[in-house]
């Protein structure tokens, strides 16, 4: 082995170890491509859509982290490259400190058990032929491998009791005879039986009603507290994000805009993007105001039409040439803010 | 123009059990440029409403008592004829899903154009002439006129939903929470377009929402659902600021702003038992929200409460005994 080897080796040891000591979960330069349009019978040559490009950051231990973006900006897509059900083109995922896509057997099976996710549609995460008993029952049994039945119906009360459901009355009914509320805790409750150490949740509020989104939020607020654990929530509501998260990550069309403190973020953003969401919500002059008549903010699909070397610029107020030429990096600007601007907004 | 009178309707699911869905609702738009909002949870009744105003109410639905007069006619003794007249021509609906109210197969003109044919007699050239011109005005842009629906985005394809309830220049634009599957600019380029076309063509506007705060700026007045019941009903800042219900204040409450802190939040779910949904189930001459009211007396549990002006007056009603 040669010197230069050796010193790589020892780098790598120092790298890993150091991603052990300060973080749950770590991103590294991940990129995901998915191929469209391969025509009937895959003779077409395949158009690639980047749904994630060179997206890096790190999830503390017991931190609430919020991943916000619109759709299609790759949000999901993070999600399931964590969950190991899409496979990064490029770059790696490191759970303590270990690359995920080398984990094997036991490993595996553990990772599994540690990250758990709550998806978006309550409606559709729940199989309708299994009651909830069975619902929170399967990972017990498949993951915690607890064999004895009056101990898996004491810990399925125990988990529903958790996240404020009545066990004596949900246990034993089916999916559509919850309300939308209900069948979320049921998922949230599904995804706590194995022991998780890093909770996803994605778009765990959309789908209910406005009035009852707080409810599951301070639900899953209240268990970060309790269980002591990670909860990566991913959404595209500022708002919601900034009210319980310790960090805000935002993102656009696959690239990272802007990190930042949940308050900080919301209350002065830097990236001309965090700014436009922000005008979005709904107060009392927000309809009418500058009326743009017929000259709309162009839709996503619209900006990606010309590809820029920033890519929000087709949308962006503030851009300039550099903008479509030269790729503004991330980078910090204060202590634990970073922003992808060329220009970004002082306040 | 549009009166609704004392309309009860039930959903059927065996002969045993009858699920309420409206129970007695009056409700008047009185005439152009009239703009209401509908606000309720979901179960509450609002999608029945806009469906029963375009009498499409299908079994399991069942409508027991009560009337939908159009311009002194009642729609339930309407011809067919007269209902093809009076759907799309008179009134006209936005649904929810843009993503399912467009045929995948065919081009996003196809629905528009054979719909000015068929309704107006129109030819070829004229219908594709005014499609290109509803569609270039509701935002979608030249380029994208010969698409198909999944090539269009979200936000897209609701405006051509949008064209599509515009073509036939009805008077009232029924949108049924148009909005919620979308994000949050594009929700609110779709608010914007809704708003400037109902001022541009004094159009009326029954919208049906389960978020209150989209209603700021939007309409002028705004009613309140809760399980098949108007609780309260008055202009937009009455409703909104001067809240008499509780059960609206605990909608408005509830909301994530981003004035709101995680404390205040959490401090108002903990000292009333408002937040949770269900409970007890309400004997029939109650006040249908006294088993979550934190205000519920006495009275609230023997005594149905009635729809009656405030006194603060100007159209203000509210359904309450606190206010009687």
């Amino acid at each position: 082995m040669s010197f230069i080897q050796l010193e790589d080796k020892r780098l790598d040891e120092e790298q890993s170890k150091r991603r052990s000591d300060n973080g749950l979960l770590r991103l590294e330069n991940l990129t995901v491509d998915y191929e469209m349009d391969r025509g009937l019978f895959g003779g077409r040559s395949p158009s690639v859509t980047r749904a994630l490009d060179n997206v890096s950051f790190d999830v503390g231990e017991s931190e609430f982290v919020a991943l916000v973006g619109e759709s299609g900006s790759g949000k999901s897509t993070i999600a399931k490259c964590i969950t190991l059900l899409t496979k990064p083109t490029r770059g790696s995922i490191f759970y303590k400190g270990k690359d995920v896509s080398k984990l094997r057997g036991e490993e595996l099976v553990n990772y599994r058990k540690e990250v758990q996710i709550v998806y978006q549609d309550p409606f559709e995460s729940l199989n309708p032929s299994h009651d909830v008993f069975r619902i929170v029952s399967t990972p017990l049994r498949r993951l915690k491998r607890l064999t004895a039945e009056d101990k898996i119906h004491q810990e399925v009360s125990r988990l529903l009791e958790e996240v404020g459901l009545d066990a004596t009355i949900v246990m034993r009914k089916f999916p559509h005879q919850l309300s939308g509320g209900e069948r979320q805790r049921v998922n949230i409750a599904r995804a706590l039986a194995p022991d998780p150490r890093l909770l996803i949740a994605d778009e765990p509020m959309t789908m209910l009603d406005a009035s009852q989104r707080f409810n599951i939020l301070s639900l899953l607020f209240n268990l970060k507290t309790s269980r002591n654990f990670t909860i990566l929530m991913i959404t595209h509501d500022l708002a919601s994000a900034k009210l319980c998260s310790d960090r805000i990550i935002v993102i656009y069309l696959g690239k990272i805009m802007e990190i930042g403190n949940g308050k900080d973020v919301v209350s002065r953003p830097m990236h001309p993007y965090v700014e436009m969401i922000m005008n979005a919500i709904p107060h009392s002059k927000w309809l009418s105001g500058k009326q743009q008549q017929k000259d709309t903010i162009p839709s996503i699909e619209e900006s990606m039409i010309v590809r820029t070397a920033c890519v929000f610029a087709p949308r962006c107020k503030y851009a300039t040439n550099t903008c479509r030429e030269v790729e503004p990096k991330l980078e910090a600007k204060s202590e634990a803010r970073y922003c992808a601007c060329h220009y970004p907004l002082s306040n | 123009m549009l009166n609704v009178s004392d309309l009860t309707v039930t959903y059927k699911i065996n002969d045993k059990l009858l699920q309420p869905a409206l129970d007695h609702v009056s409700l008047q738009i009185p005439g152009e440029g009239y703009t209401l909002g509908l606000v309720g949870e979901s179960g509450s009744g609002k999608t029945t409403l806009g469906m029963g105003i375009l009498n499409l109410l299908e079994p399991p639905a069942v409508r027991g008592s009560g009337k939908i007069v159009y311009n002194g006619t009642n729609i339930f003794e309407m011809s067919k004829e007269q209902l093809q007249k009076y759907r799309w021509h008179e009134v006209s609906m936005v649904y929810q899903s843009a993503m399912n109210s467009l045929n995948p197969v065919r081009r996003i003109t196809d629905p528009l154009v054979e719909v000015i044919r068929v309704h107006e007699h129109a030819t070829k050239a004229e219908a594709r002439d005014l499609t290109q011109k509803l569609l270039l005005e509701v935002g979608i842009k030249r380029e994208f006129i010969n698409s198909y629906p999944h090539e269009l985005s979200g936000g897209m394809r609701q405006r051509v939903v949008i064209a599509l309830a515009l073509a036939l220049s009805p008077k009232l634009l029924i949108a049924d929470e148009p909005t919620s599957a979308l994000d949050v600019v594009v929700q609110r380029e779709i608010l914007q377009l809704l708003k400037r076309e109902i001022e541009e063509r004094k159009l009326s506007l029954l919208f049906i929402t389960h978020e209150l705060s989209l209603l700021e700026d939007l309409v002028e007045n705004v009613a309140v659902m809760y399980r098949g019941e108007i609780v309260e009903i008055g202009t937009e800042d009455k409703v909104l600021n001067d809240t008499l219900h509780p059960y609206s204040q605990m909608l408005l409450r509830n909301l994530i702003t981003m004035e709101s802190s995680y404390e205040q939040l959490a401090a108002l779910m903990s000292n009333n038992t408002m937040a949770r949904v269900g409970g007890q189930p309400v004997p029939a001459n109650a006040c249908k929200f006294s088993n979550r009211c934190p205000f519920a007396f006495d009275r609230c549990r023997v005594e149905k409460p009635q729809l009656r002006e405030t006194k603060g007056g100007g159209g203000h009603k509210v359904a309450c005994h606190l206010y009687n």
